[in-house]
């Protein structure tokens, strides 16, 4: 059973844990298509701040470019000076960083997404992608039937 | 504040680069968080004439937004009566602190140039764009020549 579940991206009830039944009711109206839009969407409002554990885990470099300079206070880093990285390689004074993220999740600069610490956020991207999903599955089931 | 030392950059860098379609640009020295400008766009029919804009940087600036309204009155599906105008790049949801102000500044005269009826502000004047291009020609043309203000002629 171990790989169904993972395919519907569930796991088994701990002990004493009760199943989300609402969460349950909206899955079964979003995969009859009664609630179409809704996961397709977009966020309706600015992403929660990354989680703490995933700014924790930032990693730091040496500054050895003079030439570069960060993208949101725009002043040049200086040579031996400690930056930040976000896993998308972009880099920034921690000062910034920090502030920033703690506001939202992405990226200044490119968008990339860290985690958040906001489970209906988290479950929010985790139907967008499943939604994503089962759209590649239907049509890759499509092409193989009539191509 | 960070939001003064980042915008006063900015602003050297523009004045440095000299944006073809932004001219005038007036700071009051003593508060760097309003801008104001003129938008000189190049299609017709706003190529007639120039738009006052102002740029409000919040003091979080560039964690912030900011926000342009239009002080000169203009007919544009997307910008409405009271100078408001809808920048999908400087909305809440969408904003990041690397996006500088020469992009928004590109970003709006791209929209005034080349209007987008499909997210209108003002719904009559999209119908009227998309439905009768001729009429709302006209009308925008007389709107501007009215309303604008001199084009800088250096």
């Amino acid at each position: 059973m171990t790989d169904y579940f993972q395919e519907m991206g569930w796991r088994e009830l701990e002990d004493g844990e009760q199943p989300n039944h609402l969460l349950h009711m909206a899955r079964f109206l979003i995969d009859f298509g009664m609630y179409d839009d809704n996961f397709t969407g977009e966020w309706p409002r600015l992403p929660p701040p990354a989680s703490k554990e995933s700014v924790k885990n930032l990693k730091e470099v040496k500054i050895e470019d003079e030439n570069q300079n960060c993208p949101i206070c725009l002043k040049k880093f200086n040579i031996n000076d400690t930056a930040k990285v976000m896993p998308c390689q972009h880099l920034f004074h921690e000062k910034c960083i920090l502030t920033w993220l703690n506001q939202t999740n992405s990226c200044p600069f490119c968008r990339h997404e860290l985690p958040t610490d906001d489970e209906a956020y988290e479950a929010f991207k985790k139907e967008k992608k499943r939604s994503e999903q089962r759209k590649e599955d239907i049509e890759a089931l499509h092409n193989s039937m009539f191509s | 504040m960070a939001a003064t030392r980042r915008l006063q950059k900015e602003l050297n860098d523009i004045r440095q680069s000299g944006l073809k379609s932004f001219r005038d640009i007036q700071v009051d020295e003593s508060n760097i968080l309003t801008w104001q400008g003129l938008i000189v766009p190049d299609n017709p029919p706003y190529n007639k004439g120039a738009f006052r804009i102002e740029i409000n940087f919040p003091a979080e600036y560039p964690f912030k937004p900011p926000k342009i309204s239009f002080k000169t009155r203009i007919y544009h599906p997307n910008i409405d009566e009271k100078g408001q105008v809808c920048l999908p790049i400087i909305s809440a949801e969408n904003w990041k602190p690397a996006t500088k102000t020469d992009q928004v500044i590109q970003a709006l005269v791209a929209l005034v140039n080349d209007p987008e009826p499909e997210h209108p502000l003002r719904a009559e004047l999209a119908e009227e764009f998309l439905k009768d291009r001729k009429k709302f020609t006209k009308n925008a043309e007389e709107f501007t020549k009215k309303h604008s203000e001199k084009r800088p002629t250096d």
